[in-house]
């Protein structure tokens, strides 16, 4: 019999660890699945069909109200089929349950009832991210340690496409050209995944898919937020966006507007606001059966703070991003043979700025241009053999007035070329070992990572141990930067190019559990080395240049998430994350990695729902973090910046209605306050307050 | 053996078939006769989104069969049945009615759910036009029908019951379904 929900998961909740094995034992008895197939181990063959009917009698016959049945239930489904499919981790697409590294998904239900007004806000609260924030649209993110003065460490991508600046590999988080209500999901894949991403992405991998619809063949929305913080100072946003979902084709629109004045103000200062103005469009065509053809292209333009670890002024500062991919893919092919992927990408940025504004150091006149062409290969040798071998070739064009004559308007090239093996022994066992060699264009000199795992998996849980090794390639800034004083002509900035690109090695044990359908916990342990960390120079008193630090900085750190869907129109996901640093030179303050700049743990609590049948969405929650201490020296020229962050978070609401079934009309409020308005978390001195929002909302979808 | 000691395994052998059927189920696979189809059914029907403005106070299901074809008709009796077990569930408060008739004899007042059998697969132009044009929420008896005509349907894949919905079909019969459902299914476009 199947009882009411509460009665059966609480029944479920108190045995379910003690029986998985026996029944799991159960079901692997059956016809072998393909590898990258849904662990989904049963058939029709292995349960005796003369006794189930008796058995779903048994099972329905005690349903009064239908909505109180899970459905997930009623479609017997496992863990592996409830949990989805990702391409954030191999770049192909695999189980969640079985992917080899730390996933954590904010779907579009959590992003659509949260009061994050940004892509940066929705990140907080995810375990091993740390999300500062500077300005109006200026903000810091990290992962795993590397949290400090620079945010270039770790991959952000749009659809797949990576966006970070190709000078310096920071990320301009309000050029994404996508608003928060357009994003489909944030996949946050965290440990080292250059074997992968290539150079950069040692820390782990943020990507922002855009909205998918699978409501309607025709979607389409048109929206208006604004509102004011507690100064009062306005925001604005409105965005815009068309999907098309056909057999073949899908196309998709994205468009979005942004000015954002609010929690702009530290002790009475002021920092520009933020205008934006951002566009995304992809089609995806199956061009037959077996094959696929996808292009995207995308700008974005913003004008802000220009608040950086190199600029501690804050004066208006004009950016701006274009991207474009292409590709096209085959699957299933004959023999050995099983997928092609060949795609191009090429993204282009600029930075403006009236140099006279500014004492020091700044961006102004720069222009970058990284384009790339690579081809992926997969191989099915055997059901218990896949393989993958790739390779790419990348040109960078990057002029500005800070680099060196000899670096700054001259191409540079480089490569990669990646392989792996994925080995299948068991039905419940995957074994992946991958390898890549990164010969990044500023380095000029071959890089290798390497990535292998263990995922051991049953219908109900799955472990993994993965092992990972990964670099960052030093930017151009740091490799060939050369700033002169416009006044003296001294030489204020000097980059280094003997400077080693900093890696990270992990060694990783991770789960996933769901003891009944509803509930998902995921903790991760890691421990983790990171070595060759830049270390901003000031040795020639003035002038600054980079060296790399000697000595490796060990740390270690666990990671808990539970997702709770509590009823269909209620669900509830908690996070928690633990750094501690336990080895390391105490005399030496590099970029990243200092251990009093990474908040020791970090929390978040958030329910969420929808109810009527959709007609009403709601959710609420709040993130905190530890504290932090700032003792470096920042901009040139060189200040020394000494802060004190204490305990810092939000807690944020957010509450939308359709006042007339009939009418495709949706009115919202969204509020997002900082625990306390007053406190700031940037470590730059003139790092602008917490405060707090609230914004009205009206928005025409129709699905 | 004592009687208290047969008491705990009898209990203990109680808990863990609970435990099974309702926590564990879904390590063991099942294929799903029409009592379970049935359930699922009216479960995925609470969640589409304008059944409030469509209904009464009764769901009205109705079942069409090819009057010429036994095999339709055995098809029929075997949904009727499976709607039977279920007979005291209410969908979002509306209580189930529902019946049979064939196809040839014209689909009855006020359905809100036709539920299409297997037989009627060369009747699919005029099924589609009925449910179109009096938003019927259509549901398919086989397969086949969801290619072209039919909205919903629950088949077996792999031993497991799974929900097919036909988004073009759907919109057709102006039929709206949550994005809860939408992911637990496959989508037909």
């Amino acid at each position: 019999m199947i009882p009411s929900r509460w009665t059966g998961r609480a029944l479920a909740l108190l045995a379910g660890v003690a029986v998985l094995a026996p029944t799991t034992e159960v079901a692997a008895q059956g016809p072998e699945p393909s590898p990258n197939a849904p662990a989904n181990p049963g058939s029709s063959d292995s349960a005796p069909v003369s006794s189930q009917p008796e058995e779903e009698v048994e099972e329905v016959e005690d349903i009064e109200d239908i909505e109180n049945v899970d459905l997930a239930d009623l479609l017997d489904m496992d863990l592996d089929e409830q949990l989805g499919t990702t391409e954030a981790v191999s770049r192909s697409d695999e189980s969640i349950l079985r992917a080899p590294a730390t996933l954590t998904t904010i779907d579009t239900t959590r992003i659509r009832h949260s009061g994050a007004t940004t892509i940066p806000e929705l990140l907080r609260g995810v375990p091993g991210v740390q999300v500062v924030r500077n300005a109006a649209g200026n903000y810091l993110v990290s992962m795993r340690g590397t949290g400090g003065l620079t945010g270039n460490n770790l991959v952000v991508m749009l659809d797949g496409v990576p966006l970070n600046s190709p000078i310096d590999s920071s990320v301009d988080w309000d050029l994404m050209g996508l608003a928060v209500r357009d994003v489909e999901r944030i996949e946050v894949v965290r440990g080292p995944v250059s074997t992968i991403y290539g150079a950069d992405a040692y820390t782990g991998v943020i990507n922002i898919v855009s909205r998918q619809s699978t409501l309607a063949r025709h979607a389409a929305s048109v929206r208006g937020v604004g509102g004011t913080d507690l100064g009062p100072a306005p925001v604005g946003i409105g965005s815009a966006s068309y999907v098309f979902s056909g057999e073949k084709a899908t196309v998709k629109w994205f468009g979005t507007g942004r000015y954002d004045d609010t929690n702009n103000v530290r002790d009475g200062f002021r920092h520009p606001p933020l205008t934006q103005a951002g566009m995304v469009t992809s089609v995806d065509v199956s061009t037959s059966e077996r094959s696929r053809f996808h292009v995207e292209l995308g700008g974005s333009y913003s004008e802000r703070s220009s608040l950086d670890q190199l600029v501690l002024e804050s004066h208006p500062t004009e950016r701006g991003l274009a991207f474009g991919s292409i590709g096209w893919s085959i699957a299933e092919l004959p023999g050995v043979l099983d997928t092609v992927d060949v795609w191009a990408r090429s993204r282009a940025q600029f930075v403006r700025t009236d140099p006279d504004l500014f004492t020091g150091f700044n961006y102004t006149d720069t222009n970058a241009v990284r384009s790339e062409l690579g081809v992926d290969i997969g191989f099915d040798f055997h059901r218990m053999v896949r393989g993958r071998i790739g390779g790419q070739g990348t040109v960078d064009y990057i002029e500005a007035p800070y680099l060196h004559p000899a670096v700054s308007g001259t191409p540079r090239a480089g490569a990669a070329f990646h392989g792996g093996l994925s080995i299948y022994p068991t039905k419940t066992l995957d074994l992946n070992i991958h390898a890549r060699g990164d010969i990044p264009p500023v380095l000029g000199r071959l890089q290798p990572s390497f990535r292998t795992s263990i995922v051991y998996h049953r219908d109900r849980w799955s472990m993994r141990l993965a092992v990972a090794a990964a670099f960052r390639s030093p930017s151009y800034v740091e490799a060939g930067g050369q700033f002169r004083d416009p006044a003296t002509n001294f030489v204020l900035l000097e980059g280094n190019p003997q400077l080693q690109p900093p890696q990270q090695a992990t060694i990783e044990l991770g789960s996933i559990v769901a003891p009944i359908n509803a509930v998902t916990i995921r903790p991760t342990l890691y421990v983790s080395a990171s070595s060759s960390q830049v270390i901003a120079d000031f040795d020639p008193l003035v002038q600054k240049t980079y060296k790399s630090e000697a000595k490796p900085r060990w740390m270690t750190g666990a990671e808990l998430e539970v997702d709770w869907h509590i009823l269909d129109e209620l669900s509830l996901a908690a996070a928690t994350g633990y750094l501690r640093f336990f080895k390391f030179d105490e005399t030496t303050t590099p970029l990243v990695g200092v251990p009093e700049q990474n908040s020791t743990w970090t929390a978040m609590l958030r329910l969420y729902g929808t109810t009527t049948n959709e007609r009403y969405g709601y959710g609420v929650g709040g993130n905190v973090a530890s504290p932090r201490s700032y003792v470096a020296r920042a901009g040139i020229p060189p200040q020394i910046i000494d802060v004190d962050v204490p305990y810092t978070g939000y807690v944020d609401g957010r509450f939308e209605f359709q006042p007339a079934l009939a009418v495709p009309l949706w009115l919202s409020a969204t509020g997002q306050v900082g625990m306390m308005p007053r406190l700031f978390e940037s470590p730059f001195p003139l790092g602008a307050q917490l405060g707090g929002l609230f914004m009205l909302g009206l928005e025409w979808r129709r699905e | 053996m004592s009687a208290s000691r047969r008491g705990f395994l009898r209990a203990a052998g109680l808990g863990g078939v609970t435990t099974m059927a309702v926590g564990l189920a879904p390590a063991r696979a099942r294929a799903a006769g029409n009592e379970r189809k049935a359930a699922i059914i009216a479960r995925a029907i609470s969640y589409e989104r304008t059944l409030g403005t469509r209904s009464n106070a009764s769901l009205r299901i109705g079942i069409a069969f090819a009057r010429e074809s036994d095999s339709s008709t055995r098809d029929s009796q075997a949904w009727l049945d499976g709607f039977a077990s279920i007979s005291d569930v209410t969908v979002n408060g509306n209580a189930i009615e529902v019946m049979t008739f064939p196809w040839e004899a014209g689909v009855p007042d006020r359905l809100d759910v036709l539920l299409v059998c297997d037989g009627l697969q060369w009747q699919s132009a005029a099924i589609a036009d009925t449910t179109g044009s009096k938003r019927i929420l259509s549901v398919g008896s086989v397969r086949d029908y969801l290619d072209d005509d039919c909205t919903l349907g629950v088949f077996d894949v792999d031993g497991k019951p799974r929900i097919t919905i036909n988004l073009t079909s759907a919109e057709r019969e102006k039929v709206k379904f949550s994005s809860r459902l939408l992911k637990l299914a496959d989508v037909i476009r």
